[in-house]
């Protein structure tokens, strides 16, 4: 494994994470997904030991944290980075002063292939710019895991796909690994081997994309549908000002409930029904 | 480490044009009063209080968060804004001793406008930016750059007001067993001495106390 957390718990006033354990494997994507304020951040913060955790053991490449470990982990955050006023030869040296493996002949590249000037200052690029150069900088020290949160928020499609195709060949090194918390979540149906979802700071799943895929459909039915359905199958339930939304497991899928998929089911949809949704009270 | 030096350097290289102008201006004042003080006590100072600015701009873009992510652990993220502390007052010391000679050689003023007083003065004026930056600091890593100066006032009005109510109705600060006005005389008489002692003392304690607070923040 190259990350694995087991029971971790951190606790604030209004909100605690709680009982989290989780496992990064190498050579696999996985996504973390959640609402705002669900506790993504957080984990992310308490794996690098930005934030300290209440309990619980994070283990980085099979060994206890040490802080000389982040050596192999590439971070972008959503909000936090180098200052702006620096411009990309400023920060290869502070890079290369930093990092052990730090490559600056491929920090380089990256920059001119996504056709960054040298000598502008950050804060003038572009919001997808600097997403990129954060990107770049993340991947030139070759670090064995990338941890990137809302990495692709703020960009327009064609950028994020091409961010998206960068992550997957990151992967294409059986060592590396990527833990990807975003909102948008079709761009994590395009690549993610494994789900994380996190809800109000309780692991809800942690499942290969495959299998919640195979597992789970959402049905769509009118109020009269709704009352003759059988209450038992529904994992989670939203009423709708016209219909219902229900979330049922694929093994209860029966002939005549194909009348009620309109929509491929998506992550959004199983996300949105166990957030907002309730459960059936039968 | 040395990349969080480097870091905070380079953040000074931003500013050089802003200090380059306020200097001229410090130097034409100077002309005009016939004391060159100014001139040779700004530069100094102004790369003195940019040490602090650097915790103000790692807060405004957030950087602390991205620092702590990074393979150095938090004791060297403070030993190295300390360090870096450091380096500064001695390159403004430097500039200052420059500005100096290069006054004395160059214009060649009356013994009125430059003396070797100015020296005594760069020197208590770098002594008492150390141990602002001594009390500051530890401040600043427990509660942040943009909470602390209101805590730093908060303390000396606290401090004041105790030692108004103590020096008033108590007369604390005048009898056989604590006298101020001879304490003032002793400092007074060995300056240099009780300087260099306090800049050390604050200086480790500060380094002990910012250490501490760092290592319990959360970001």
């Amino acid at each position: 494994m190259n990350i694995e957390i087991t029971n971790l718990n951190k606790k604030f006033t209004d909100f605690a994470l709680q009982d989290i354990s989780i496992n990064i494997p190498k050579g696999k994507i996985v996504g973390l997904i959640g609402e705002n304020g669900a506790g993504k951040t957080t984990l992310i913060k308490c794996i690098l030991n930005v934030m300290h955790k209440d309990s619980g053991n994070v283990k980085l490449f099979d060994q206890e944290y040490q802080d000389s470990l982040k050596e192999d982990i590439g971070i972008i955050f959503d909000d936090s980075f180098i200052n702006e006023s620096f411009n990309i030869m400023d920060l290869n040296l502070i890079m290369k002063n930093i990092f052990k493996k730090w490559d600056s002949r491929l920090f380089f590249k990256y920059i001119k292939s996504f056709k960054i000037p040298k000598n502008k200052e950050i804060r003038k690029l572009s919001t997808g710019m600097k997403k990129k150069v954060e990107i770049a900088a993340a991947i030139s020290r070759h670090p064995k895991v990338l941890i990137l949160d809302e990495p692709t928020s703020g960009l327009d499609p064609v950028m994020r796909s091409e961010i998206l195709d960068m992550f997957s060949e990151f992967v294409e090194n059986e060592e590396c690994s990527i833990l990807l918390s975003t909102h948008i979540t079709s761009d994590l149906e395009h690549i993610a081997d494994e789900i994380i979802f996190i809800s109000n700071g309780k692991l809800i799943f942690d499942a290969p994309l495959n299998e919640i895929k195979e597992s789970f459909i959402v049905l769509e039915l009118t109020e009269e549908e709704y009352q003759n359905f059988n209450k038992e199958e529904i994992i989670r339930l939203k009423k709708n000002r016209l219909d219902y939304q229900v979330l049922i497991n694929k093994k209860h899928m029966k002939e005549e409930y194909q009348a009620y998929i309109h929509n491929l089911t998506t992550l959004d949809d199983i996300m949105l029904l166990y957030i907002r949704g309730t459960s059936c009270a039968v | 480490m040395r990349g969080l030096i480097i870091k905070d350097f380079l953040y000074l290289k931003n500013t050089w044009k802003n200090l380059i102008v306020i200097f001229i201006g410090s130097f034409l004042i100077s002309i005009s009063l016939g004391n060159f003080l100014l001139a040779i006590c700004s530069l100094p100072l102004l790369l003195l209080t940019s040490t602090i600015n650097t915790f103000q701009t790692d807060e405004f873009y957030n950087t602390e968060s991205y620092t702590l992510s990074l393979p150095i652990s938090r004791k060297k993220i403070v030993t190295s804004r300390y360090l870096y502390t450091f380096i500064m007052v001695a390159l403004a010391f430097f500039i200052g001793l420059v500005i100096y000679y290069l006054i004395y050689f160059i214009i060649r003023p009356n013994s009125r406008g430059l003396n070797t007083d100015m020296l005594k003065y760069l020197l208590m004026m770098e002594s008492a930016s150390i141990i602002v930056n001594a009390i500051f600091y530890p401040v600043i890593y427990k509660v942040g750059c943009e909470k602390s100066r209101l805590v730093m006032l908060s303390i000396v009005m606290l401090l004041l007001g105790i030692g108004s109510i103590l020096s008033v109705y108590i007369n604390v600060f005048d009898n056989k067993y604590f006298n101020l006005i001879k304490i003032i005389n002793f400092i007074q008489d060995r300056g240099v001495i009780v300087l260099g002692c306090a800049v050390i003392v604050s200086s480790i304690i500060s380094y002990i106390l910012s250490i501490l607070f760092y290592r319990h923040r959360d970001f």
